[in-house]
Parts: structure tokens; sequence; C-alpha cells
């Protein structure tokens, strides 16, 4: 708290605090966005999508390397890029929760280690992994609970790989869950939350505890599904999710540690239209609601976005990325 | 603050060396703003007094041109001299009278002989409470300035006489000039 406030009386030099735009690659396009300080917090210093042809990106994989780096360079170009955080496809990557003693920072990661085969399907040696101590975790035997982020060695390796190409310095890798988590649950929520990611071709569902994600699930149901239908039609469509949905609520009722979920946000390209739907919420005392990607970053009384509501939606990967 | 997250630890080691760089750039960039801001913020000081001096040394100049040309400097001199010979009087203000001295000489001098001079002065071969005195005159006769050298050697407040040989090369109308060193009280 007195860093934070000492940080904003007194700044670093921008040589020093080198800004950073977030870069989200998905299958269908690269969304960017990079905010500046200003007085009443953050403004929208440069943003851009490129779409990307089919089979450039594919269920994170990158299939077309070449094709992949000429995009990214075309937008660093448009947008002058540098430094950037980015993500990695969630269907990759694994996150799971452990209970490590409450020690510096070096031996939870070592302790970490030690449970990452028992976890996930990668040897200590094939994977990179990032941790969250999820607050008020710490028990009466010293240890405390973490939330730990594991991807493939090689997946970093292939986006490094063309993000160097492209010129661009990475300084983070973050997972998707994560990035939306930072740009649209509130700073302060200590509540348990439901976000529903809406995509092209799949849906993310992240539960969110007190700000930190501890579940993720990907299911293989995306809005083109229900585009251009009239709300009947959608209505049955979106059956399948509603299903998903539930079947995440159930599971972390029943399994879950922390509070339960109390409200859905929705996320993504067709949020707004999947909103409507009134029967999506698995419990009626369960608010549904579209998300606000800028609510970290700046409040609409001071600041209006050159971004539209509608369109904002598709950034909130990127957005959560550029926070600090 | 930027956390390096998932990123391998080669590339980790290489952002956090380049952030250590421009860290170490930018202290030496305040650093220097300091150094040069001190600097510049001496200038009017510096100018201010390398006019004071030009302006002293040049009001320095007149003054002492403005002095020779009033004869200032003569009287200055004169002053300087005086001020010397008055230093000099009160160093013996305590030493003997000199006409004491003079008068023990001249009474106890034989006929034949007559005193020309007197010169005074400090002794600088004896102790500090002595004085040099040198005699001159001539005597009638060699023998005659014999006995007058005898005479002072009795008394016992002259220490030294010199007579140089010289001066009793001759054996009538001898002239002389003998040094005596006379113990003060």
């Amino acid at each position: 708290m007195f860093t934070k406030t000492f940080f904003k009386l007194f700044p670093p030099p921008k040589y020093l605090n080198i800004p950073y735009a977030g870069v989200d690659i998905s299958d269908d396009a690269i969304r960017c966005i990079e905010y500046s300080s200003s007085h009443h917090g953050y403004t929208l210093h440069r943003y851009g999508t490129r779409g990307l042809k089919p089979g450039i990106v594919d269920s994170g994989y990158i299939k077309d390397e070449k094709a992949l780096i000429q995009e990214l360079t075309s937008l660093a170009q448009e947008l002058k890029l540098t430094t950037v955080k980015a993500s990695l496809p969630e269907e990759r990557m694994y996150l799971f929760k452990a209970e490590v003693p409450d020690t510096n920072e070096d031996q939870i990661r070592q302790n970490i280690e030690f449970k990452l085969e028992e976890n996930v399907p990668l040897s200590p040696a094939d994977a990179i992994f990032f941790f969250d101590i999820l607050p008020d975790s710490m028990n009466n035997a010293g240890k405390t609970m973490v939330s730990v982020s594991v991807t493939p060695r090689e997946l970093v390796h292939s986006y490094l790989n063309a993000f160097q190409a492209a010129g661009l310095t990475v300084v983070s890798f973050e997972i998707q869950a994560k990035a939306i988590a930072r740009a649209v649950v509130p700073h302060d929520s200590k509540e348990t939350q439901l976000i529903v990611n809406v995509m092209n071709k799949k849906t993310g569902l992240y539960v969110v505890s007190s700000g930190v994600v501890c579940f993720t699930s990907t299911v293989p149901w995306g809005g083109e599904l229900i585009r251009n239908k009239s709300m009947v039609d959608m209505s049955d469509d979106i059956f399948s999710l509603r299903h998903e949905i539930e079947r995440v609520y159930t599971y972390w009722s029943e399994h879950g540690e922390g509070q339960p979920i109390k409200s859905i946000i929705v996320s993504g390209h067709d949020a707004l239209a999947i909103s409507q739907i009134s029967h999506l919420s698995p419990d009626h005392s369960i608010q549904l609601q579209v998300a606000h990607v800028w609510q970290n970053a700046f409040s609409g009384d001071h600041y209006v976005p050159a971004v539209t509501f509608e369109d904002s939606l598709d950034y909130a990967i990127s957005a959560g990325l550029a926070l600090p | 603050m930027i956390h390096y997250t998932l990123l391998p630890e080669k590339e980790i080691k290489s952002l956090k060396k380049e952030y250590r760089t421009r860290l170490f750039i930018v202290l030496i960039f305040f650093v220097s703003c300091g150094i040069l801001t001190g600097i510049v913020s001496l200038i009017p000081a510096y100018i201010f007094s390398y006019t004071q001096e030009k302006e002293a040394i040049k009001n320095l100049q007149s003054l002492q041109e403005s002095r020779r040309e009033r004869g200032t400097d003569v009287v200055v001199d004169d002053l300087a001299s005086a001020q010397s010979l008055i230093e000099d009087l009160k160093k013996h203000q305590d030493s003997a009278e000199f006409s004491q001295i003079i008068s023990e000489i001249v009474l106890r001098k034989p006929a034949q002989v007559s005193i020309s001079s007197f010169q005074l002065g400090s002794s600088g071969e004896t102790a500090s409470s002595s004085l040099e005195v040198i005699v001159q005159g001539k005597a009638m006769t060699r023998d005659s300035l014999v006995n007058f050298k005898k005479i002072l050697e009795q008394n016992p407040l002259i220490l030294k006489i010199d007579l140089p040989i010289s001066d009793l090369a001759k054996s009538k109308d001898v002239s002389f000039a003998l040094k005596l060193v006379i113990l003060t009280p």
C-alpha cells in the first residue's frame, strides 16, 4: 500500500519503468492494448487487432510460424510496440492448487517442484511454472495454499521465438484466465466468481476466488454457434453451455475451497447476446453480469475510451495483461 | 514492478540484467544532473567574485598610481625609516647610557692621546648584553697608545680590546682605531 502510494507520488522514469503492451494471441486474432498513466488512472494509449487466417494458430499450437511473425511484426510496427506481456493458450496450460509451507519464495518454489509431477503430466525439466499465494489461506500448521500455473517449456519457447522474431521483447507470459480475471474482477473483490469467456469456437470457464484463479475449464462451445440466430434458437444452442456452467458450479460447491460462487461474469465477443438469456445461471440467487473490461483501469466518469463497450469485450485478455 | 512470469530462466536473467543496466544508467544520469546543477548554480557566484576581484585590483592600481603622483610614497618611506629607528631605539631602551661609557674612556686616557670619534653599536660577537665601541684618534707616541690600551684593559667592564698591529707600525703620531666590547648592566 505504502509502495503503491510512494510510486504514485514519485513515479520512476519511463526508461526504468518500461511501458509494455498486453498482447493476446488467440486462434482467430491478435489483440493488443497499451495503457498510459494519467491523473485519474490509466487511459488507452494504443490498441489494435490483427485477424489471423484459420490454420495459423490452432488450439494454441502455432501451425504457421512465418505467418504469425508477419502479423505480429505488422502490428508491432503499426502500434510502435517494443515490450509486451503476452498470453499463453489455456488449452495447453495446467492449473492446480497445492499446500506449501509458508516460507520464502525460493523454498515455496522448491516445494512446488516436488509436487509438480503429481499434478501435471510434465516433468519439472519440461515445465515452467508460476504460483500465486491464495489470500487468507494460511492454516495453524503454518502452511498456505498456492495456485500454480504450469506450461510446457516448448510452448513458451515457440511463442517466445515468434515474438522475438517480430522484434518484440516479452517481459512476462500469463495464462488467459489470470489476465481476464485481472481486468474484469474488481481489485478489492473477496468474493468467488465464475468468468465465462466466450470465444469463437470455445468457451473458458474460470473460477476466481479473492482475485486468484483457482479453477479453469475449456469447453468446445463457441460464440459462432449463436451468431445471426433468433433468441429462441439461441436458447436451444446455449443449453450445452448452461450444462457446463452448472457442472463447474456443482463441482465448486462440493469440492472447491473457499466461498461458493456469488456471480457469473460473461466476457468475449458474444457476451452481450448471451447475457440476454435468463436461464444461463444455475441458481436464481447468482447474478449474471457482462464483463466491464476497463473497471480496474479507469473510471468512465473521468475518461471515455475510443473503444465501444461491445468491442471492449474482445479486449478483455489484453486489457488484463496490460494492467500492472 | 514487472514479475517475469512463465519465462525460461535464461530469458529472466537477461531481462534482469537489462533492468540493472538501465538502473545504473538512470543513477549515473541523476548524479551527473546533480553535479551539472551544482556547477551551473555556482556560475553566478563565480562571475560575481571574478568581477569583484578585477574591480579590487583596478582600485588598488589606481590608488598606487595616485599615491605615486602625490609623492605620498616618499613620505611613507621616511615614516617607515623613522619607524625602524624607533624600533631599534626601543630595543636598547634599558641599555647603559652612552655618555657614561664615553666619559669613562675620556677620563682615563693619557694626555698624549687625543680621541677624534666614538662609534657605538650592538656587539654581534659576544653576549647580547654587550656593546661595541670603536674609538678613533691619534697618539703622540706608540708607547702612549700601548699605555692607553693597558689602562682600558684594567676596567672590568671592558671585556675585550682589539688594536690592529698595523696601528703600531709608526712610532710617532700614530692614528688608531680601538675596538672595545663593553659589558652593559
